[in-house]
């Protein structure tokens, strides 16, 4: 599985370098309820590489952070929280996709994480013991990591990129 | 490549990587497990009599946290 998903990071981080403008606007309003093949897990984890990019935009100057980043992101939160919702209803693979992207949205905007914990203890409330498998590994996930260290990230994602690079190689 | 991404040691770093504590732990730990209304541990009370099987998966997350984790394994036992 974890090979499995680091292919898929590889792609997605190609994916969005070949990108002139944010996916995640380009993203049909239901298209995470709607995750069927690889092509759009990749589609979904180019959105995740879209909140980096963006960061990436703010963190190097203000002034480039425009108007269309903010909708960017916004989009983005609303279509997450969305499938928070519907984790339930999803099979376990894409689970471990949006659960995901979920934690490591909430590693780069802090803010949503309380959203998120909202969102996961209202879902704990009203679903039956029976249905709570994709919550209950979203809740660990919140409980046992979200790392937030600079140099730990960049360090991860250094690999990451080296590895596209030897890819590329060979 | 595949021999790269096969790599246990770099298996390992992600691994390692994504089990690191962060400062913020401590307040998700707070509002999740312990908040006063619907916290998961006010939860397990609440749906012991009415829904068994919701407080068994509950302290099954908690227990699962608790041995990925020791910041979580520490919060619990206070």
């Amino acid at each position: 599985m974890l090979l499995l998903h680091l292919d898929l990071r590889v792609n997605a981080i190609r994916s969005t370098l070949k990108e002139d403008q944010f996916p995640s606007l380009k993203m049909e309003p239901n298209a995470l309820f709607r995750v069927s093949d690889d092509s759009d897990i990749v589609r979904i984890l180019s959105d995740k590489y879209c909140h980096l990019y963006i960061r990436e935009v703010r963190d190097r100057g203000p002034a480039l952070a425009a108007s269309s980043c903010v909708d960017a992101v916004d989009i983005s939160l609303s279509l997450y929280s969305q499938a928070l919702l519907c984790l339930k209803e999803m099979d376990s693979s894409t689970v471990f996709i949006v659960v995901d992207a979920l934690v490591y949205l909430c590693h780069l905007l802090p803010h949503f994480t309380d959203t998120v914990i909202k969102l996961v203890l209202q879902q704990i409330s009203s679903t039956p013991g029976n249905e709570l498998k994709g919550v209950i590994k979203l809740a660990t996930q919140i409980c046992v990591r979200i790392p937030s260290h600079c140099f730990v990230t960049s360090f991860y994602y250094s690999i990451m990129l080296f590895s596209v690079f030897c890819h590329q190689i060979l | 490549m595949l021999l790269l991404f096969d790599s246990p040691v770099l298996i390992a770093i992600d691994r390692r990587l994504q089990l690191l504590p962060d400062e913020a732990q401590e307040s998700r730990l707070k509002a999740l497990i312990s908040d006063a209304t619907d916290g998961i541990l006010r939860q397990v009370r609440d749906s012991h009599d009415s829904d068994s099987q919701k407080s068994y998966q509950l302290i099954k997350l908690l227990t699962g946290a608790s041995d990925r984790s020791t910041v979580v394994a520490q919060f619990l036992l206070r």
